[in-house]
């Protein structure tokens, strides 16, 4: 059996006194799978996804990234740990007035010298995948336009284009979908569970649609109230335990 | 309020029982109408008290008629020499203030973005901007004439300071207004603070920026034509002295070659800004 690449144990995270986002969340993500989280809004399923990466620091637990217990980490040992994980936003965060080339070389600073960086000293390797990459992602021929000159589901593309140019060793994707139409969400989805399989990254998403969820999800998560009610395969996730997460079944029928 | 609302409200109201009753009510309705009246008193007072009557308007209407008489022709030719020189000389301070000014307000406007820097490093920026910025710069370059002397480095320190005040406060409302999302995302990636600013802050800003220095350029060209009356270096010491010599040809020559000048600048400014919006 392999070992996990992300083990979380005892995750908790309170923005206020008594009134935890995460209570002792525990899971592991297996090499090369799709974890899908679902849960309604408010269940802390985007704090998790800050609390992986370093961009929010839990109370107490720990997020072990193949061994490294990452709330601990700070400075150069923490952007070290950053830049192994890719991240995939809800409004895909592009910087607006950069080309579609820049944003994804954006994948590339945190392997940069500084001043390398501040120059915008990319080296030809760099430049030559990411346009490698954006050929791969269909979006060639954008290259030099600017990120604000793409539709919606190009965005999230130049979106998984940045996340996996960092070569990450997991991809987080929070809400990757939430603000896209059906037909793009699921080919957005599509492109990124190809690449991520292809590259045998394991991909952490989070999401509302329940049904997208188990059409590519190898495992699902349902977190409720900051705590994990459900862990198990999409065949498990029933009726039964869809209710215990969004609580009720009213909205099914 | 107009007439028929106030009969309205007025059918609606009880009978005042007392003075200070009264007194509100009357202050209630008429409050608009008692503040204009005041303000009407003011005006009136003021001028009263400044000596401005209409004997005194058209005294000075004709005094003025026979000085734009004596502005014409105006003559380019002799002083011609100390004109060109102290003008390329306000150009030159104006040119090396901006640059100063925007160079050392970059660093300021970053540090000062409350979105990116605690409290207790903005608090003392901002406070340093504030204060940059609450003299005229007539006043700052009487300072600076003192505490460096005359001549233009008096000039340029100046409206340093005055580009500061401005940009710095300019660059800093820039800032503020960004998008946090797509910082955190150069952030996510692991980038390191430089990086962070260099790509995920200054493309949000870095157009408006050009856009509020080039303004801060027009305001430094037109303030260095002044700041020779105090002694800072530029036309400006010409101009007085062609005035108070009562070489008013003199005066109108400069004048027009400052109109010029600034004329030229919004244009080319405007041009500038164009191409980078």
């Amino acid at each position: 059996m392999e070992q996990p690449v992300l083990r979380i144990r005892n995750l908790t995270k309170s923005y206020f006194h008594n009134q935890p986002v995460l209570h002792d969340v525990s899971f592991d993500v297996k090499p090369e799978e799709i974890l899908i989280i679902i849960g309604p809004s408010g269940a802390g399923k985007s704090t998790l996804m800050r609390c992986i990466n370093h961009l929010i620091t839990p109370n107490s637990g720990h997020i072990y990234l193949k061994g490294i217990d990452i709330p601990t980490l700070h400075g150069k040992a923490m952007r070290e740990a950053r830049r192994r994980i890719g991240m995939v936003f809800q409004e895909f965060n592009l910087v607006e007035r950069l080309t579609v080339l820049e944003n994804l070389l954006i994948g590339r600073l945190g392997y940069m010298r500084p001043l390398d960086a501040l120059l915008q000293k990319y080296s030809p390797e760099d430049i030559a995948n990411a346009e490698a990459l954006l050929n791969r992602l269909g979006l060639g021929d954008f290259a030099l336009k600017r990120a604000d000159n793409l539709s919606g589901g190009q965005r999230q593309r130049v979106g998984i284009g940045r996340a996996l140019m960092q070569n990450p060793e997991l991809l987080l994707a929070d809400e990757p979908t939430s603000s896209l139409d059906p037909k793009t969400s699921v080919e957005v989805m599509q492109t990124m569970a190809e690449l991520a399989k292809e590259r045998r990254i394991p991909v952490l998403v989070n999401m509302h649609d329940v049904n997208l969820a188990k059409r590519f999800a190898d495992r699902i998560i349902g977190m409720r109230d900051g705590r994990i009610v459900f862990d198990g395969s999409t065949e498990e996730l029933t009726n039964t335990v869809l209710a215990e997460i969004y609580g009720g079944d009213s909205w099914m029928h | 309020m107009d007439a028929l609302t106030r009969k309205v409200l007025l059918a609606h109201e009880t009978k005042p029982s007392t003075i200070v009753e009264k007194g509100k009510r009357i202050i209630r309705f008429y409050g608009v109408q008692i503040l204009a009246a005041l303000f009407v008193i003011y005006l009136v007072y003021a001028a009263t008290t400044l000596g401005i009557n209409p004997k005194r308007i058209a005294q000075g209407v004709s005094q003025g008629k026979e000085f734009i008489g004596r502005l014409f022709p105006p003559d380019f030719i002799t002083r011609w020499e100390d004109i060109r020189h102290d003008m390329l000389e306000s150009l030159e301070m104006a040119v090396l203030a901006s640059i100063l000014g925007i160079v050392l307000s970059l660093p300021l406007g970053l540090l000062g973005a409350r979105n990116l820097m605690p409290p207790i490093i903005t608090w003392p920026i901002r406070f340093f901007i504030s204060f940059a910025r609450a003299f005229n710069p007539i006043i700052i370059g009487i300072i600076f004439v003192k505490a460096v002397g005359f001549g233009p480095l008096a000039g340029i320190l100046t409206l340093s300071v005055a580009s500061i005040g401005f940009i710095g406060k300019l660059f800093i409302e820039a800032i503020e207004e960004i998008s946090m999302k797509q910082v955190e995302a150069v952030r996510a990636s692991g980038a390191s603070f430089t990086s962070i600013i260099r790509y995920g802050v200054m493309p949000q800003v870095s157009a408006r920026f050009i856009g509020f220095s080039m303004y801060q350029f027009d305001s430094n060209l037109r303030n260095s034509t002044t700041l020779g009356i105090v002694g800072a270096g530029g036309i400006g010491g010409t101009l007085f002295a062609a005035y108070q010599r009562f070489d008013y040809q003199i005066v109108s020559a400069i004048v027009l070659i400052i109109i010029a000048l600034i004329i030229t600048d919004e244009y080319v400014s405007e041009r500038v800004r164009r191409i980078f919006q």
